[in-house]
Order: structure tokens, then sequence, then C-alpha cells
């Protein structure tokens, strides 16, 4: 089983910014097009790493994580192949997890 | 020759007290003028006699007299507005004008940001000359300086102080520099959160960068090429006050004309007014996280006022003024007499002294 972690303030950046890709490049879909799709299609296990900045807007956590579900990954999938983690800040995993119940909700 | 500091506030200051002492000298015409009884009227010189005397006006300068208290509160707001709107009606075609602070008392944090937004639009779009006169009260003077208003109009720049003047920008830029300054101000986050500083850095910056979010996506006309934020921090009266402002399209247009909320307003009155439109959205995205692209923003912005032990936030926008009192979720929506002509948001966090108890 291979794995991989993803730290989003040394992979991408430290100060996320935006939701859509107009947004500019700090954005939630720049993140989940550029690096944590293709990492999901790639490897059997992807962790990902928010600690490192605090900066996180809603817009940008809803659109990195629910965007995965609308994109075509089920809550299963994710439930097994991706793990979230915020040494700081529990409250922003669970955010996370409520993203991606409420967008499954929604899309089925 | 007596040796005078170089720097301008110093020396103007040491100028003020050597005309204070030349004029109050003893024999001088004032030393000699009869001293006040209580309860008798003031002996005021003639051109006092009937009130305030006004300012003569300068040839080549429109002249705006700005109100006496600059807040938008729907107290102050329909004498605000029209003094702002008659300052950039009248500095179109790059005229001279000049603002009269005479009468003016008392400048609000939202008060200063919507007026340096018009002063700051004006010399971008029409290169104006704008120019300051009659500010007699100290905490007017403090605003002018410490919001920049003063170095905007081209006038020396006040001493390095700790406060953060107004900035402008387009998407998250001074974000940091705002956050810092919050975070290092020590109160702050024990206000909002003392267990945990992380939790408190992210409510106030997801606060403030969802509403610079939302005026990226939403406040302006697509074909505008200019969609500016005005934002300022800073800490009056023992309150933290962030302010921010746009001047795009306002908040009830952009949800009639994208369509969002689509079934809360339809919920509302055949012509809901401004007020009820942003109240309804407020409501709404307070308790739910369905809403996409915009929705969870204003979801956001309200929390950092709902977490703090006691904060107030207040939205200004079209012709609607909202006030959120976060301790027991009070609200007012009510009307304004004129359209603001853009958003303005405003955070407000009591803090309180040292010595009182955690916030549990």
């Amino acid at each position: 089983m291979n794995k991989h972690t993803i730290d989003v303030a040394r992979d991408f950046t430290n100060r996320p910014f935006g939701r859509y890709q107009a947004d500019g490049d700090r954005s939630g879909e720049v993140f989940r097009k550029k690096i944590l799709v293709p990492a999901l299609h790639q490897y059997d296990h992807v962790t990902v790493n928010l600690g490192g900045t605090n900066f996180y807007g809603s817009s940008f956590l809803e659109e990195v994580f629910g965007g995965l579900v609308r994109e075509g990954f089920t809550k299963d999938q994710l439930d097994r192949k991706l793990t979230v983690l915020h040494n700081k800040l529990p409250s922003v995993v669970t955010e996370v997890k409520e993203y991606i119940k409420e967008a499954a909700k929604n899309s089925a | 020759m007596k040796k005078l500091p170089t720097n301008y506030r110093l020396r103007q200051k040491r100028i003020e007290e050597d005309r204070f002492k030349r004029k109050n000298r003893p024999g001088s015409r004032r030393e000699t003028l009869p001293t006040h009884t209580p309860g008798k009227p003031v002996n005021r010189p003639r051109r006092w006699q009937h009130g305030l005397a006004t300012q003569p006006r300068i040839p080549g300068y429109k002249q705006v007299n700005a109100p006496t208290c600059i807040a938008l509160t729907p107290e102050f707001a329909d004498s605000v507005i029209p003094f702002v709107q008659e300052l950039g009606s009248k500095a179109v075609g790059g005229n001279k004008v000049m603002i009269d602070f005479f009468k003016t008392k008392r400048i609000s944090a939202l008060g200063a940001v919507y007026l340096y937004s018009e002063i700051d639009r004006a010399l971008m779009k029409a290169s104006a000359k704008i120019r300051i006169r009659g500010v007699s009260s100290r905490q007017v003077r403090h605003a002018l300086d410490m919001t920049g208003i003063f170095t905007l109009c081209k006038y020396p720049a006040p001493l390095p102080s700790p406060h953060i003047p107004v900035l402008r920008g387009t998407d998250d830029n001074h974000l940091s520099k705002i956050v810092e300054y919050l975070m290092n101000t020590a109160l702050v986050q024990k206000e909002l959160n003392n267990a945990n500083p992380a939790y408190a850095e992210r409510l106030v910056n997801t606060a403030i960068s969802e509403a610079m979010l939302n005026v990226k996506q939403h406040a302006y006309p697509q074909s505008e090429p200019n969609a500016f934020w005005w934002a300022t921090a800073a800490i009056l009266d023992n309150n933290l006050h962030i302010a921010l402002c746009d001047r795009g399209v306002g908040i009830p247009k952009t949800l009639v004309e994208k369509g969002m909320f689509k079934a809360v307003l339809a919920a509302l009155k055949t012509e809901p007014s401004d007020a009820e439109m942003i109240k309804a959205a407020m409501e709404y995205t307070r308790s739910s996280r369905k809403a996409r692209g915009g929705g969870l923003g204003s979801r956001d912005i309200q929390q950092l006022v709902l977490d703090a032990r006691e904060g107030h936030l207040t939205i200004i926008s079209g012709e609607g003024y909202y006030h959120l009192q976060g301790k027991n979720n009070n609200q007012i929506a009510q009307k304004i007499g004129y359209d603001v002509a853009g958003t303005l948001i405003q955070w407000q966090i009591p803090l309180h002294r040292q010595s009182e108890a955690p916030h549990e």
C-alpha cells in the first residue's frame, strides 16, 4: 500500500485564500485540481496535513473537500483513502468531515 | 536663534506652544479679558457671540462641510451619506475640494473607512486635490491621523503608530498585516478564546478573508477593473473595531441579480426592503452549511462576533442597516434614507480588563 502526505503549508501555500481558480493561485480549486486529486489517483492513501497555518477560510476548505465529492469521489472512498490532520485545530478537521458529508448528501 | 526639531509634528507642536505662551503672557489682551464666572454668560469676542463662527470660503476650492458625527448608524447615516456623495460629486473632473471639519466632533471607524474610500476614489479617478481644514476636535484629528486620511490628502505623514491605517486591496493582500496586529493585541485572543490562540487567529482571519473574498466574487460588476476594498483595524474607547468597505453594487442587488438565496427571499413579502433582505440572508447562513458560493462567507463573517464574549456586527449595504449582537443574537434591520453605494461591514468587540475572569 503506497502512502503519501501533503503538507499544505509546505507544498502549496501558508496563505490559502479563495474558492475558485478565478480567486487566485492559492484557491481551493487550484489545490484540489493540481495537488490533491492527482495524489488520490496515484496513491492508495493520502494524508493532508493542514497544520502549519491557521489561515483557512470555509470557502477554501469546502471547495477542496466538498469539491472532491462533486468531482466524483464517494464518501466511502474518501473515508478509506483520505486522512485530514491539523495539530492545533481539531475543529478544522471536524469541519472538513462535515463538508464531505454535506456534499455527499447533496449529490445523492 | 532657537533650534526647532526637524520632525514636522514636533516642530508644529513647539510653534503652537510658543504661540500660546506669547498670547497668554502677562499684560497681553487675552490676559486682561475678564474671567468667566459660573452662572453668568460667557464674555466672548463679538464674532463668536451667536454660536460657532463660520469659516470664510477659500477661492478656487469647492467646500464640503462635514456633519457633526461621521458614523453610519441609522441616526447619523442620513447626514453622512449625502456629505460623502457631495464630496465625490464635487471632486469630479479634478476639482479642488476643501473638506471643512469645523462642526465634526466624532468619527467612527466605519465612518472613517467610508470617507477614506470616497477620497481615495476621487483622487484615483479624477486626480482631484482635496484639502482638510477646521479640525477642532481632538478625537477627529486622531481619527484622521490614525486612518491615514491626512496622509492620503498629501499632508505630512504622522508619527509612527501601532494602529493600522486604512488599507486598500483587491484580494487578501494586507490581510496578514491586519491579523498580525490583532493577534499581537493580547486582549483580542483573550476575548475570543482564552485556551487556543490558533483558534482565535483562524476566527479573525476567516471573518476578514471571507469578507474580502465576497468583495472579489460578488461586490462589483465583472466589467469593473478596480474591485477594491478598504479596511482598517483599530482600538478605540477600549473596543476593537475592524471595518471593511467596498463601493460595489451592494448585497441586496447582488442577491437579486445572481439569484442567491432564492427560496429564502421568496419567503419574504413581495418587495422586501434592503435591510430585510440582508437579515434574511444572514439568518439563513448562520444556521446552514448548505449555501455554496457566498453563503459560507457570510456565516464566517458572523462567527467572529458569535464566538466573542460580547461582539457586534454591523452591515450597511444599499439602503439597509443590519446589526447583530453576538451575545444574545439580537438583530436590528432598519431602512436608511440613502443608498450607501457599496457595502460596509464592521466587527466591534469590547475588550475587557485583564483582571476579569477568563471566558469559559
